[in-house]
């Protein structure tokens, strides 16, 4: 137990069936830390983010998040303890508009908060993410981009200690990553706790601390980013062994 | 300022048609005091389904099993010899001790596998009923005790009830449609896993929902039975009310507030017209119409009527 600490993975596994979708990872994040969670496809990202936030249950090993054992506990206490999250494939409350999507992560989050707070919070939190303009429209009637901006809008509206941040980028313009990056890195100022599982690499190296590497479930590095991104065994996750094979050879030839 | 007038304005109108309702039932003949009793009851059963189906997502064809839990529970309650009022709270109650007791299992079924549930449900409890005898009265139902007030006087005491419940039920609806409560309830209808990750006991929060559904409905079945005087299982747990209900909230709009009143009042008054009029091929008309709802208003009446609305104001703020 470490309180230093705002997320602690000891031996997380989790199984489906026969299916190993992640094997004995162990990690943690420092308070005010940004850490990458990268990998190819299939690594098990999502699924140790879902575990994380309990939406799956671990098959083995510990979470705890502030020095807190959480392993056990049911996701919707999660907001209570400071933890949010958004989702990869989002998850708009279809019927109702931004405003409310937003308030309702504001009023749920804490215990008490009235709805009429909840809605000024929402409107502030709106206006940060520049969804003000459209906080009556429903989800379905803004853009892609628009709708990762809520999913991370509804996160910022919980206040969280530690935020998990699940592809945010993923479908979004130069523009707009700038835009996401930039936020970030604000959270990051006001001492949020923050995990990013994303693809692009820009953003992975513009605003992580440190970067955690998984592959067919199994951590495979974990280290600052240019460490990290040189590392071999990294590279050739990504781009297959002949790529590396292939540098190797090449680095030889310029040498000799 | 604009929206608090509005605010009033709609409350204003409310209250009168409320007041016109209640009204109604001193210059009424019998014949259409009937039919707007069986309105009324409708407008609870179909506000009651509203809650778990409109609101929470949940594709309830089992109602009828709190209807006739209600109609059972009132009538051994009144039999007993309790006064009318306890046994309709006693029976609102039940139906949502049922629901609470039904609910975590159930719930945790998903799309069409709950609707099959919940008729299981609502053919279990009928067996039951039948089975058990005693004070169920088994298949020979149950006689209550003959009120001694006048026929008249009789029916409108049941209209009123009626209303009541109507009434009460409408504002849990409006109530869901605005409040903390109903948020909860309408975002583990979009997302379940994106309610979790706000914060919100999805659980809880539908058993909740059912638990309000389950007390409207049994409460209706209660004053259905104090109303017709005798009940037996098959007109109690009659799978066609829950069917019957469905059509009047596809009819008026699911998740509304005004949807359910305008789909019962529609149905009913059109399936007795229907039925005085065209005799043995009512149910063929009636299935013309609901055809004819499915095909051109697929999200009930209450959508084109918003939008006419909306376009009226539109045009008056052009203008």
């Amino acid at each position: 137990m470490n309180p230093s600490h705002s997320l602690e993975l000891e031996g997380a596994t989790v199984r489906f069936g026969g299916v190993v979708a992640v094997s004995n990872v162990s990690m943690s994040v420092g308070v005010g830390e940004v850490v990458g969670l990268i990998g190819p496809n299939g690594a098990g990202k999502t699924t140790l983010l879902n575990s994380i936030s309990r939406l799956v249950p671990l098959s083995g090993g510990t979470v705890r998040v502030f020095g807190e054992n959480i392993t056990r506990m049911a996701p919707y206490t999660l907001p209570r303890h400071g933890v949010a999250r958004t989702f990869q494939v989002v998850q708009p409350f279809a019927n109702l508009t931004l405003r409310e999507n937003v308030a309702i992560a504001a009023m749920f989050s804490s215990r008490s908060l009235p709805k009429r707070e909840a809605m000024e919070r929402a409107d502030a939190v709106l206006a940060r993410t520049r969804l003000t303009q459209k906080a009556q429209m429903l989800p379905a009637e803004v853009t892609l981009a628009d709708r990762k901006r809520l999913e991370v809008s509804r996160a910022l509206a919980m206040t969280p200690k530690l935020l998990l941040l699940d592809e945010v980028m993923a479908g979004l313009n130069y523009t707009e990553i700038d835009a996401m990056i930039h936020l970030i890195r604000e959270l990051q100022r006001e001492g949020t706790s923050i995990v990013v599982v994303e693809h692009v690499m820009k953003a992975i190296i513009a605003v992580c601390d440190r970067i955690v590497v998984l592959q067919s479930g199994k951590k495979i590095a974990d280290g600052s980013p240019t460490g990290v991104l040189s590392d071999p065994t990294v590279v050739a996750a990504y781009l297959g062994q002949r790529y590396v094979d292939r540098q190797n050879a090449a680095a030889a030839g310029v040498t000799s | 300022m604009t929206h608090k007038i509005k605010r009033y304005g709609a409350a204003l109108l409310w209250a009168v048609a409320a007041a016109l309702t209640i009204a109604a039932c001193f210059w009424l003949d019998n014949y259409w005091l009937r039919i707007w009793t069986s309105v009324l009851m409708y407008v609870a059963i179909t506000q009651g389904l509203n809650v778990i189906v409109g609101f929470a997502g949940y594709h309830s064809f089992g109602n009828a099993a709190f209807f006739g839990t209600g109609a059972y529970g009132a009538a051994m309650l009144i039999t007993a010899g309790w006064p009318l009022w306890a046994a309709l709270l006693g029976t609102t109650a039940g139906g949502a001790l049922l629901a609470l007791l039904l609910g975590p299992p159930l719930l945790r079924l998903k799309g069409h596998y709950f609707a099959i549930a919940t008729v299981a449900l609502n053919a279990a409890l009928a067996e039951l009923i039948l089975n058990v005898g005693g004070w169920t009265g088994g298949a020979q139902g149950i006689s209550l005790p003959m009120s001694d007030m006048s026929p008249i006087a009789l029916y409108r005491q049941v209209y009123l009830l009626m209303f009541g419940g109507a009434a009460a039920a409408t504002l849990i609806v409006f109530w869901l449609s605005r409040s903390r409560f109903g948020y909860a309830v309408r975002a583990s209808k979009d997302s379940e896993d994106g309610a979790k990750a706000m914060g919100i006991n999805t659980t809880a929060v539908r058993v909740a929902a059912w638990m309000l559904s389950g007390a409207v409905t049994a409460y209706a079945g209660g004053v259905w039975a104090y109303w017709i005087n005798f009940i037996e299982v098959g007109s109690a747990f009659d799978v066609s009310l829950s069917v019957k209900a469905y059509i009047m909230l596809l009819m008026g709009g699911m998740g509304s507030v005004v949807g359910p009143i305008l789909g019962a009042a529609f149905f009913e008054v059109l399936a007795t017209l229907v039925w005085s009029k065209f005799g043995a091929l009512h149910n063929l008309m009636l299935g013309v119409l609901v055809c004819a709802v499915v095909l051109f208003v697929p999200r009930g009446v209450i959508i084109p009527m918003r939008r006419y609305f909306a376009r009226r104001k539109s045009v008056g703020r052009a203008v």
